[in-house]
């Protein structure tokens, strides 16, 4: 159960680091691109979102600046770091050598 | 931080609602986090009417994003606070605080050693001011020594916690653990004697008070005094210094 919440947030942070490596964007924003990059299969709310988000700043993984839109709202953009940029490679690796491990076991690729 | 309305969804003052339900505490240790929650609020509503949907009905299907705003509040806390708040109270009460009991008991050796404060008090008045029946007894006098000289000691652990961003109530309890070890190892001392028959009978409870108010009472009132100096100085100082 333990290793299945871990996975299910190691995905959740490579998806999220994966849609900030293009540009910077605010917390809406990353929902919604995950979302349409996923087509659909992918949603994040926003109870899931933040605290992932804030726990990548904390590891200095993606940093976030808050900025005015021309309406006067407040929102805080969110951007890759070296840091970030540097931890999302093996993170990638190491998610495509599970995948290909599981499509083995279970065939789920050609599915 | 002013609550913005959304044009959209003009019925709702997202942030004032966020505040709420995630409760006035965080509100105010995290504002900008409410501010931030609100929009994402915001923005899922207003593009939910944009869609089409009704007002309510876009309302109450953003608010669905969250299930539990206590669980919510608390993968907050722990994302935005847990590293960096274990790394203060280590940095600002626990360090401070060994190097308060190493100093302190540190003074302990060189007064146990010297002997000049005891031959002091020996000529002084104090043993007429303090009405302790066991006063005389050389222990006591050592420890009264000792006291004389502990403020140093909890000037110390006060100053660096102070440094380390430390508030006025981690400075004293940092420079308070040399009077705290020595409660705690009079406490195992107490269950060991209270087992024993003859302190059942309450025969050596005066010795229990008397130790009490040696060894751990001025202690720890000497250790607090070295503390003063510190206590007025803001945490903010203490982080730009």
């Amino acid at each position: 159960m333990r290793d299945l919440l871990h996975m299910k947030r190691g995905s959740a942070e490579l998806a999220v680091l994966a849609v900030l490596e293009r540009e910077a964007l605010h917390g809406y924003e990353i929902a919604k691109r995950i979302e349409a990059r996923s087509g659909g299969e992918l949603r994040f709310d926003m109870a899931s979102l933040y605290p992932l988000l804030y726990r990548l700043e904390s590891r200095e993984w993606v940093q976030g600046n808050w900025e005015e839109s021309a309406n006067g709202r407040k929102r805080r953009r969110y951007r890759l770091t070296s840091a970030g940029r540097k931890a999302l490679a093996p993170l990638r690796k190491k998610w495509r050598t599970f995948l290909h491990a599981l499509d083995l076991v279970a065939g789920v690729r050609g599915a | 931080m002013p609550s913005t309305w959304s044009p959209g969804c003009a019925v709702r003052d997202w942030e004032q609602l966020v505040g709420e339900r995630i409760g006035a505490r965080f509100v105010a240790a995290h504002p900008e986090v409410v501010c931030e929650l609100a929009s994402h609020l915001r923005e899922t509503c207003e593009d939910l009417i944009n869609a089409g949907m009704p007002h309510e009905r876009a309302e109450r299907q953003a608010l669905a994003q969250v299930a539990s705003w206590i669980r919510l509040r608390n993968d907050l806390e722990r994302a935005r606070e847990g590293d960096s708040m274990k790394n203060q109270q280590i940095r600002s009460v626990w360090l401070p605080g060994l190097l308060t009991v190493v100093s302190g008991f540190g003074l302990f050796n060189v007064t146990e050693a010297s002997g000049a404060l005891r031959s002091w008090i020996l000529q002084s008045r104090v043993t007429a001011v303090l009405p302790l029946p066991t006063l005389h007894n050389p222990g006591v006098l050592f420890a009264i020594s000792w006291v004389a000289v502990l403020p140093l000691a909890g000037a110390l652990g006060a100053f660096v916690s102070w440094r380390a961003g430390g508030r006025p109530g981690q400075r004293v309890i940092a420079a308070l653990f040399p009077a705290l070890v020595i409660a705690g190892l009079a406490f195992l001392f107490l269950i060991g004697d209270v087992l024993r028959p003859a302190m059942r009978e309450g025969a050596a409870l005066g010795h229990f008070v008397d130790a009490f108010v040696v060894w751990f009472l001025f202690p720890a009132i000497s250790l607090t005094l070295g503390t003063l100096p510190f206590l007025r100085l803001s945490t903010l100082d203490a982080q730009r210094g």
